[in-house]
């Protein structure tokens, strides 16, 4: 990659500035501009042969102008001054048709972050395209050292670094450069009669930390193969243990239901539920906007408001929403600093022993479904309702017996995360969200 | 040049860049010194407005500018792609020098002077839906929506809709000179209710849209469609836990449809058939469908969401017959794929945008009616489930395992629609169902024109349809 994105900065603040003095110009009361810039590499290999080598590169630009309190957005790829002109106008129009809306407006300027902290998101990876296919033939090498019956399906690595700047016409004028990189793997098992496809993937901030090529392709293939081995489930209601992986799925639905537009649309079964039980009383969910380098970490949100590190969840009771300053006006609450949804959260329970690793967990699942994929969008957050297709594994003994594919599970997010019995400390993140496998006490499943 | 379509995408995408057709020619020339089998420019410009009202008020308006260019450079199966948001001469060049490299040096080609191809036929027309009518009439349509829903019902606690419209202008030149240009208007009218009652809450949603203008939004159409929704919500506060495990399930005419799109459209596409991962690889020729099942890809449909004048690629938009009573015919093929496998192109080269590379996607695919009233199929199960609507489908191509959502279903007993049942993820194999279609209706529906279909983390706009079909076996995922 280029090192284009030292300039980035200087070149974004200025226009910034330029936009925020056409919306005036155009009649803006107030306005806040959001910019960015960035640029990278990915490819995608499939046994040897180039699918496509891509070189990314992407710019925009958000407007907003309130007219006292009716609003209007524009968004451009173009940052030529006549175009940001044409952008200040149209916002300003539509503005004009808009109704008051006594929740608009920028924050007040006394809550805006006033030294935004250097959380260490930008981390560039100069790798080549040279280099990059060299991974992915690593990547693909792991998988077919795994066995005949499995094959790549694609090996993926893409590198990309980003500038963004954030400027509203009440001082505020901050940016951040940050990078994401990834690595993954699709492998795809066959005996001849069954076929199963699974993935894997390593991402982070900064290169280094990515997980061994050889490694990505030998989970995603060793991933693939378990599900040859594949026999039905009858209907029926068991005891059920979700990998983290899938455990990290429950929060991001919860995630979703705690969020400002689902609660103040009233399509949340988590509105006017602050301070009652909403999880098992041995749980609690953190929130860390700060972490350094994680993936779920900034300084602040895109109303310019920190978010804090905080207790979503303590003792199983619900403690905060995630909150933008307008949903938070609508709620009557005050923003938490997520207008760009959650940052880091991690899901704790009291009862989790050093000793709870993954074969503990299996242990103490005993007889019952191990959920190790899911698919559609199967979450009704009005009301909770629950069910989705899956597949997985059956256990016996603490010990996996086959595969099942082909049936789904169902209840209701709110009693699931309720009936959660414990949480392992075999902890993985994925982007924001970090959890140990979680042991519920039973789901109903339709299978043969 | 007598096409009216690339002169307007000669006034949008080059003329204001000071670029012109000779620019495009230079940088496929300079790509084509390179041993490349293949390449293309595309350029697209997408304007867009969006109104939307929530909470009583149109609070939200928004209007989006987005336009660049994309240049591939192709040798055999593998892919170079470049992609600027500036269409100048400095950035063609600078892409043509990158995805070159794709192939070694060594070839002085020159590509021949573009001959704009006729257009041959014409699903929509050129219309701008943006300035049509003032802002003021959209904002006042979506005020209407609104009051009409809560004046339907006093548990209607919320209701909401946006109106969105898309005028794109795409234009794309290929090493072989090849220069096509298309026009493509679209419309999204999005509405949603929250009804409560007892303490009990439920949502629905619906909508229409299409390759058209404004204008063309009916009222008396609107009007009803709004009081579906409304209906659906309230069906649905009375709704019972749903039956769990194996059942015979009946899928209404229309959006249901999204069931043909997922269970085989998507194992039909190109791409994944060339590789040999689709399950329907090497099934050509073979019977995969129950007899009596016929299922078409049409880009042809007049004003429908998934229509074409032409591919992202410049191939004419057409009709292509997938199934042919139980027998597969043809799958969906870009440029690349068909090449590859040594079949015929089918006009199913779609891309997101500028900054996407082409692959095989469907347009408007649906079943062909059948000889059976929509309620001699219903009566024929003794105990199953009426899928009157669905929400959204997935599908795993490898296996063809499929799963989409219920968003209105009653239960069927004796013959009969009883009670209805809340939502609840339904799942299948693809290929097992085909073969499980048992009855097929003679109500063939388009759906309304909302359809948004993902593939490899790139979205585009489709059209599902079928008619009331019945299928022996579907796993339902209830709690009861």
């Amino acid at each position: 990659m280029s090192t284009s994105l030292e300039q980035a900065p200087a070149q974004l603040a200025a226009a910034a500035e330029q936009l925020l003095d056409y919306a005036r110009q155009s009649g803006a009361s107030d306005a806040q501009v959001l910019l960015s810039s960035g640029h990278g590499l990915s490819l995608n290999l499939r046994q040897g042969r180039l699918r496509a080598r891509r070189a990314e590169g992407h710019n925009s630009v958000s407007l907003t102008v309130y007219r006292g309190q009716r609003q209007g957005t524009t968004h451009s790829t173009d940052f030529s001054a006549a175009s940001l002109a044409d952008m200040a106008r149209a916002a300003c129009d539509i503005a004009a048709h808009t109704a008051q809306d006594h929740c608009a407006g920028l924050p007040d300027a006394s809550l805006m972050t006033q030294a935004p902290l250097d959380l260490q998101l930008h981390h560039p990876w100069a790798v080549s395209a040279e280099e990059a296919q060299a991974l992915a033939a690593r990547i693909e090498q792991g998988i077919s050292d795994q066995g005949p019956q499995v094959q790549s399906d694609g090996a993926f690595v893409s590198a990309y670094e980003a500038c963004s700047f954030l400027a509203n016409s009440r001082g505020f004028a901050h940016g951040y450069a940050q990078s994401s990189h990834a690595l993954s793997a699709n492998a795809l098992a066959s005996d001849g009669q069954r076929r199963h496809l699974s993935h894997w993937r390593s991402h982070e901030r900064y290169s280094e930390r990515l997980q061994m090529p050889e490694q990505i392709g030998a989970r995603a293939a060793s991933k693939a193969l378990a599900y040859l081995d594949e026999q039905p489930l009858c209907t029926g209601r068991y005891r059920v243990l979700f990998d983290p992986d899938m455990a990290i799925s429950l929060l991001m639905d919860f995630a979703n239901a705690a969020s400002g537009r689902a609660l103040y649309t009233h399509g949340s079964y988590l509105r006017d539920r602050l301070g009652s039980q909403v999880m098992a009383e041995h749980l609690s969910l953190s929130e860390d906007p700060f972490q350094l380098a994680g993936l779920g970490s900034a300084p602040f949100d895109s109303d310019g408001l920190s978010g804090q590190r905080r207790r979503v969840v303590e003792h199983g009771q619900l403690q905060g929403y995630f909150l933008s300053t307008y949903s938070g006006r609508r709620l009557g609450l005050p923003s938490t600093g997520n207008a760009n949804g959650p940052y880091n959260l991690s899901l704790h329970s009291q009862l989790t022993r050093d000793s709870d690793d993954w074969p503990a967990m299996l242990a103490q699942l005993d007889r019952g479904l191990l959920v190790a994929e899911l698919a559609g969008e199967g979450t009704h957050l009005i009301n909770g309702d629950y069910s989705r297709s899956a597949k997985g594994f059956w256990v016996e003994n603490g010990v996996i017996t086959h595969a099942v594919t082909g049936i789904t599970i169902a209840g209701n997010l709110n009693s699931l995360l309720g009936d959660i019995l414990a949480v392992g400390n075999d902890v993985v993140t994925r982007g924001h969200f970090s959890s140990g496998s979680v042991l519920i006490a039973h789901m109903q499943i339709g299978g043969r | 040049m007598t096409d009216i379509r690339l002169t307007i995408a000669c006034e949008r995408l080059l003329a204001p860049y000071g670029v012109d057709l000779n620019d495009l020619r230079n940088t496929l020339d300079q790509v084509m010194e390179h041993q490349v089998d293949f390449a293309d420019l595309y350029l697209q410009s997408r304007r867009r407005e969006s109104w939307s009202l929530e909470n009583s008020q149109v609070t939200g308006g928004t209007f989006s500018v987005d336009h660049g260019f994309g240049l591939r450079a192709s040798e055999l199966d593998q892919s170079a792609f470049a992609y600027s948001q500036q269409i100048t001469r400095e950035q063609l060049q600078k892409a043509a020098l990158s995805v070159r490299s794709i192939a070694g040096k060594g070839r002085n080609a020159r590509v021949a002077i573009p001959e704009p191809r006729a257009l041959m036929h014409s699903s929509y027309g050129t219309d701008d839906p943006l300035p049509v009518l003032a802002s003021a009439a959209k904002v006042a349509l979506l005020e209407r929506i609104e009051q009409l829903a809560c004046a339907l019902d006093p548990r209607v606690s919320r209701a909401g809709a946006t109106l969105e419209l898309t005028h794109e202008v795409m234009m794309v030149m290929r090493h072989d000179g090849r220069l096509a240009a298309d026009v493509r208007p679209l419309l999204m009218l999005h509405m949603w209710v929250v009804v409560e009652h007892n303490g009990r809450r439920e949502t629905a949603s619906g909508g229409m849209g299409g390759r058209n203008g404004f204008e063309h939004i009916e009222m008396s159409l609107v009007e009803a469609e709004v009081r579906r929704v409304v209906d659906s919500a309230l069906t649905n506060l009375d709704a019972i836990q749903a039956p769990s495990g194996q059942l015979p399930v009946v899928l209404a005419s229309g959006w249901p449809g999204m069931l043909l799109h997922e269970a085989m459209g998507h194992g039909f596409e190109g791409d994944f058939n060339r590789v040999g991962s689709s399950v329907y690889a090497s099934q050509m020729d073979k019977t995969v469908a129950a007899p009596g099942v016929t299922i078409v890809d049409d880009a042809t449909v007049p004003g429908a969401r998934g229509s074409l004048n032409i591919d992202d690629e410049g191939e004419p938009g057409q009709r292509t017959t997938l199934i042919e009573n139980g027998v597969l015919r043809s799958y969906m093929h870009d440029d690349l794929n068909a090449r590859l496998m040594g079949q015929k192109v089918t006009g199913n080269g779609r891309r997101q945008s500028y900054a996407h590379l082409p692959m095989p996607r469907m347009t408007n695919t649906f079943m062909q009616p059948g000889p059976y009233a929509a309620e001699e199929i219903i009566a024929s199960v003794k105990h199953g489930v009426y899928l009157a609507d669905l929400g959204s489908g997935q599908v795993d191509i490898v296996s063809g395992q499929f799963s989409f959502q219920s968003a209105l279903a009653w239960l069927i007993e004796d013959g009969r629609l009883t009670t209805p049942i809340r939502g609840a993820t339904l799942t299948g194999s693809g290929p097992q169902t085909l073969r499980q279609i048992s009855m097929v209706g003679n109500d063939l529906a388009l759906d309304r024109g909302l359809a948004i279909c993902g593939k490899a983390g790139q979205s585009v706009p489709v059209g599902v349809g079928q008619p009331t079909l019945k299928i022996d076996g579907l796993v339902v995922g209830g709690t009861a």
